[in-house]
């Protein structure tokens, strides 16, 4: 059964006809009313008026959605009656302050100004072999979101905030950088299940990837998609997902971007330093050949009433920093129980390899190649709504190998090789003092076959997370 | 040439006539389907059901038993609310933690708000507690007012003509029975409030309960709220709030708890060992306990909760 779609932007009402049928039902219905038995009762009279009210209210609101329909045409406020109120509570104490009891909504309707919402993301850190403490703003996002049209929709995020790097000894005020993290505008009325984004988003690649960090069930970002691909998941292009028409929930996701991540490359190590790093060399023009492609297919399976079960797997494959090919995979298990409690246990394995040409800051060019693999697995279990205790287990193992150019490289060794392991395991707790405003404690114990603070090869830091949402704030579903 | 014109005109006849037997078959077909019909809450499923009898499917999204502010996302539910023909949703952000990105994430474009196939019961509401100021500082409010509406029986005979209107919008062929049925229904409903009025009248109930839920039912059946466990929407107790409670419950002798069924009854059980006052645990929605099968007796379960004291 398909319908026309209506138009919003048409100046002339759809149905003239309506108010009218509503007027005669009004009338129907009240006269019904009356011919019940008991209509000499005070108490039905008051019905038939509720009723009556009932229906005036509806005429109301169909002209009300008629003149709506009209561009540019002022809105009128409601009039409606605002009864008396016999709820109150009488202790002042008790009251709900700034409330009004009875009277028309005065929200308006529509979405023709943007949804804004900023989440301000505080992390202090503590780097027990560094003695080091940081007071850092990681992420202060100002989101703006709003329909465009009936067919499309378009989202900007701004964000200011620096890395988190416990064992950095810089002043963090200084490294504070304003940038633009998304705008992007998406379709909204494609059929069979399509939808189309364009501009720079976070691509969906990964489970964790594509989440913002004080969105993370965590503190940081788990090393392995630090290392393979940079944290977050940032890109510039277009992105098409499909949810098929069939019984289970499928998201299939293809996209073409100039890079995923891209902040860093799989040479980089637990607390990559550019300075003393080489990195791959980005192209200086870009042919379709020298884009990133990605994709992820996802489901949901519901095992039972109260547990889910996600899965995700994802390829990309681009030319950006190198040749570089990223697989993985992952798995959520979410199992609510009675009384908000909800148990998670999620995990992801991905591994990449990267080739191409490099450069050092002091060497000059080479070329090279690096592969990585590793993953995460955490558990977590929600108390109610208020405590989040919770662990998690990383590993990451990097190879990187550099060759002397011989066209004219200056490397001192024709062959450096470097071989990292990373394991860390992180205990956390969170706690949401209401659903805007939430505290985390988490402490790390990292342990490397290379020096990975400071001169030391293991490291046990803390972190404390103080994370608040302003404005509207949605749920979404993320497969 | 005039062979030639009158086999083409024969062509166009035997094609009209195919078309029209295409079409027909094809309404026919398209009413024999039931409509289906997705709800956000089984209060409305209950009613969607009871106006659209055999000629509809009915889907609700939350059970009744959660709180509706963590309703969960069951992707199994995308895939029916992609094929449905009508949503309906209570409104005043009621539904917002789960509606929104199911919907967002079905696709379905009959039913985008401003469609035939998205009824938004909400609109219609003179709503209780809009904030003068919208400020979080008040907890978890909602800007578009308190959207319990549902525990108000003359809204929910109010809710059950307009799905008797939209669908006989939806399927004009069966207008005469949807409107019949609405009728009916909106006069058991009628008949039903005499007594529930009747049980409540003349006991002058003082109550606090854990959530504001119950504004509308206490305008409609004169029982006053004196307060609520949490302090403010969303946000749970401390211990100077209980004591608090506690004092203006014996100054007001307050003699009754009143529990949403999914609460915890660790506050309430702790303030009715201090005060003395009854616990009763209550529905607010369809399916939220056993005995609330439909609208009916899930108000008939409140009401003798409320005429507990």
């Amino acid at each position: 059964m398909h319908h026309a779609p209506q138009h919003a932007m048409s100046p002339f009402p759809k149905n003239l006809s309506s108010p009218l049928i509503a007027a005669a039902l009004a009338i129907s219905s009240s006269a019904s009313l009356a011919a019940s038995p008991a209509n000499t009762d005070l108490e039905v009279l008051r019905k038939q008026i509720d009723a009556l009210r009932g229906d005036v209210e509806k005429l109301q609101q169909q002209l009300h959605q008629q003149r709506l329909t009209q561009p540019y045409a002022a809105v009128p406020g409601r009039s409606q009656t605002i009864e008396p109120a016999t709820a109150r509570s009488s202790d002042p104490q008790l009251q709900t302050s700034g409330w009004r009891q009875g009277g028309p909504s005065l929200a308006p309707k529509g979405g023709i100004s943007p949804n804004i919402s900023v989440a301000i993301d505080a992390v202090g850190s503590y780097s027990q072999k560094q003695d080091n403490v940081r007071l850092t703003p990681r992420d202060a996002e100002l989101m703006f979101q709003a329909n465009i049209d009936p067919f499309a929709r378009a989202y900007l995020i701004t964000n200011a905030g620096s890395e988190l790097d416990p064992t950095g000894k810089q002043g963090a005020f200084d490294q504070v950088t304003f940038g633009l993290e998304e705008a992007a505008i998406e379709t909204t009325a494609l059929p069979f299940g399509l939808q189309l984004k364009a501009g720079q988003f976070f691509a969906d690649f990964t489970r964790l990837g594509k989440f913002h960090p004080h969105d993370l069930p965590f503190v940081d970002h788990p090393p392995v998609l630090e290392q393979l691909l940079g944290g977050e998941t940032k890109g510039r292009g277009v992105e098409l997902n499909w949810v098929p028409p069939v019984p289970y929930y499928i998201k299939l996701t293809l996209g073409a971007v100039d890079n995923v991540g891209a902040e860093r490359s799989a040479l980089g190590g637990f607390n990559l330093d550019r300075e003393s790093t080489r990195v791959f060399q980005t192209p200086e023009t870009r042919g379709f050949g020298s884009l990133t492609y990605y994709w992820r297919g996802a489901s949901v399976i519901e095992l039972g009433e109260s547990v889910f079960l996600h899965m995700g797997t994802n390829v990309l494959h681009g030319r950006d920093e190198g040749t570089r090919t990223v697989w993985g995979a992952d798995a959520k298990l979410v199992w609510r129980l009675s009384g908000n409690n909800e148990a998670e246990i999620g995990g992801e394995f991905l591994s990449g390899r990267q080739s191409g040409a490099l450069t050092h800051p002091l060497h000059g060019a080479d070329t090279g190649g690096a592969r990585g693999k590793g993953g995460y697995v955490y558990a977590q279990y929600r108390i109610g709504k208020t405590w989040t205790p919770g662990v998690r287990f990383d590993f990451v193992r990097t190879h990187t190998l550099a060759e002397a150019d011989s066209t004219g490289g200056t490397t001192t060794d024709s062959l450096e090789t470097s071989d990292e392991t990373l394991r860390a395991v992180s205990g956390y707790l969170g706690y949401q003092i209401s659903e805007y405003q939430r505290l985390r404690l988490q402490l790390t114990y990292a342990n490397s076959n290379q020096a990975i603070s400071g001169d030391s090869k293991h490291d046990l830091q803390a972190f404390l997370q103080w994370t608040i949402l302003l404005g509207s704030h949605q749920h979404a579903l993320t497969p | 040439m005039n062979s030639h014109s009158s086999g083409g005109h024969r062509l166009l006849l035997k094609t009209g006539i195919t078309a029209l037997f295409l079409f027909l078959f094809q309404v026919g077909f398209a009413s024999a389907a039931p409509l289906k019909i997705v709800t956000s809450v089984p209060d409305l499923a209950d009613f969607a059901r009871r106006v659209g009898g055999n000629s509809v499917e009915v889907l609700s999204l939350a059970s009744g038993k959660e709180n509706p502010h963590a309703v969960p996302l069951r992707p199994s539910y995308i895939a029916k609310i992609r094929s449905a023909d009508l949503f309906i949703q209570m409104g005043l952000d009621m539904e917002h933690a789960y509606a929104p990105a199911l919907l967002a994430e079905a696709r379905n474009l009959r039913l985008q708000p401003g469609k035939e196939g998205f009824l938004d019961l909400g609109e219609d509401v003179q709503a209780i507690g809009v904030p003068v100021v919208f400020d979080r500082a008040d907890g978890d409010v909602h800007s578009k007012g308190n959207p319990h509406y549902n525990l108000d029986p003359v809204q929910a005979q109010r809710m059950v003509r307009a799905i008797g209107v939209r669908l006989a919008a939806l399927r004009p062929a069966e207008a005469v029975q949807f409107r019949a049925n609405a009728d009916l229904y909106v006069k058991e409903i009628e008949e039903r409030l005499g007594s529930w009025k009747a049980r409540l009248s003349g006991k002058s109930v003082r109550f606090i309960s854990y959530h504001p839920d119950f504004a509308y039912f206490a305008q409609r059946f004169g029982v006053r709220q004196e307060g609520t466990i949490e302090p403010k929407p969303g946000i749970e107790p401390g211990p100077a709030h209980i004591e608090a409670l506690v004092r203006n419950m014996q100054s007001r002798k307050v003699g009754l708890i009143v529990k949403e069924s999914f609460y915890s009854d660790r506050v309430p059980l702790e303030l009715a060992r201090r005060t003395g006052a009854v616990v009763v645990s209550v529905p607010i929605f369809v399916g939220a306990t056993p005995e609330a099968r439909d609208y009916l007796s899930m108000m008939d379960a409140l009401v003798s909760g409320f005429a507990t004291q």
